[in-house]
């Protein structure tokens, strides 16, 4: 997530329960601090007196982790898409486990979902991946091809 | 920081066959503790005895621990009508997610919001060695034979019985 594109976003605590322990660094903690569901990202680093773009990692950080969410009414920030690699690897194994038709099969599963190449939206990986896992009839195949795509997902 | 909580020695879990399993539940558990939003983990016997855990936050782990016993019942009366071998539910703000691995149950408990097909992918993935080792298979069934033995009188009471006979399951 660029640090630019958080600019405008405004978050505020998050009422959700932590999934594990977190770690704060003494500059996440200052942004936490200032994060009152009214400030956006450059607003906050103005009144610390700090860079935006290392505001934005702090917040973008403490985001992810669950600690802060977005405020009510604030613009929402960007999602993460996956790069066009990416898909070739997929294509790549995907043709490993069902031939030829894979590229095919890949479009198809991405038209499915409502989505393109471009701009395909991370966190919905997983969820072509799986899809793509049900074409592959003979289990080994479709396991190896988990295999390999968890690894990459988590590269991402 | 994650914790896992192996299974100490007994009279059902010793030698290599405790040490197979506590490899085998490790090896699972870090690849579970990868996945953003779980929140902890446990391997049953098929009598719902925990035999490791994840747990991957500070907190109380006892409501976990009999969480294993009631999914085990689930899975066993779902059994009994189709080929049930996954649950998904939704437990006060938590996903439970509960799943078949012979003679072993996994049951996930994460944030409503974890991403659950990257979840389904891992469990794919990171149980299937747990699945296909014979040798662990076998110790397990020899720790505890059946599911059907958490549906006995000694857990379910009269009128839980019958209507699992009502609909259709023969229990001794």
């Amino acid at each position: 997530m660029g640090s630019v594109n958080l600019s405008r976003v405004v978050f505020k605590l998050s009422s959700r329960e932590l999934s594990s322990d977190v770690t704060l660094t003494p500059q996440a903690w200052r942004v936490l601090a200032q994060c009152d569901g009214t400030r956006s990202v450059a607003e906050i680093a103005r009144a610390l007196g700090t860079e935006e773009p290392t505001v934005a990692q702090a917040a973008d950080t403490l985001y992810r982790c669950g600690i802060l969410q977005v405020a009510a009414g604030s613009v929402a920030p960007p999602r993460a898409t996956v790069s066009g690699t990416f898909f070739d690897q997929v294509a790549s194994e995907l043709a490993r486990a069902v031939g030829p038709l894979a590229a095919l099969t890949l479009e198809d599963e991405i038209a499915a979902l409502g989505e393109a190449r471009e701009g395909f939206p991370r966190d919905r990986i997983a969820e072509l991946v799986e899809r793509l896992g049900h074409t592959i009839r003979d289990e080994a195949r479709r396991l190896r091809f988990q295999q390999v795509m968890l690894e990459a997902i988590r590269k991402l | 920081m994650a914790t896992i909580v192996a299974q100490d020695a007994n009279l059902a879990w010793s030698g290599v066959r405790l040490v197979l399993l506590n490899q085998q539940c490790r090896q699972l558990f870090q690849e579970l503790a990868q996945v953003r939003g779980v929140q902890g983990a446990s391997v049953c016997d098929n009598h719902g005895n925990s035999l490791g855990m994840l747990l991957t936050g500070a907190g109380d782990r006892r409501p976990f621990e009999q969480m294993g016993l009631a999914l085990c019942q689930c899975l066993v009366a779902l059994q009994g009508r189709s080929a049930v071998k996954e649950l998904e539910l939704h437990y006060e703000r938590r996903l439970v997610v509960a799943r078949d691995l012979g003679h072993a149950l996994l049951v996930v408990w994460g944030n409503v919001d974890v991403n659950l097909p990257l979840l389904r992918m891992t469990l794919n993935v990171a149980a299937s060695p747990l699945e296909a080792d014979a040798e662990l298979q076998r110790g397990l069934k020899h720790a505890a034979l059946s599911r059907m033995h958490t549906l006995g009188p000694e857990y379910l009471d009269a009128s839980a019985r019958g209507l699992l006979q009502k609909a259709g399951l023969r229990l001794s």
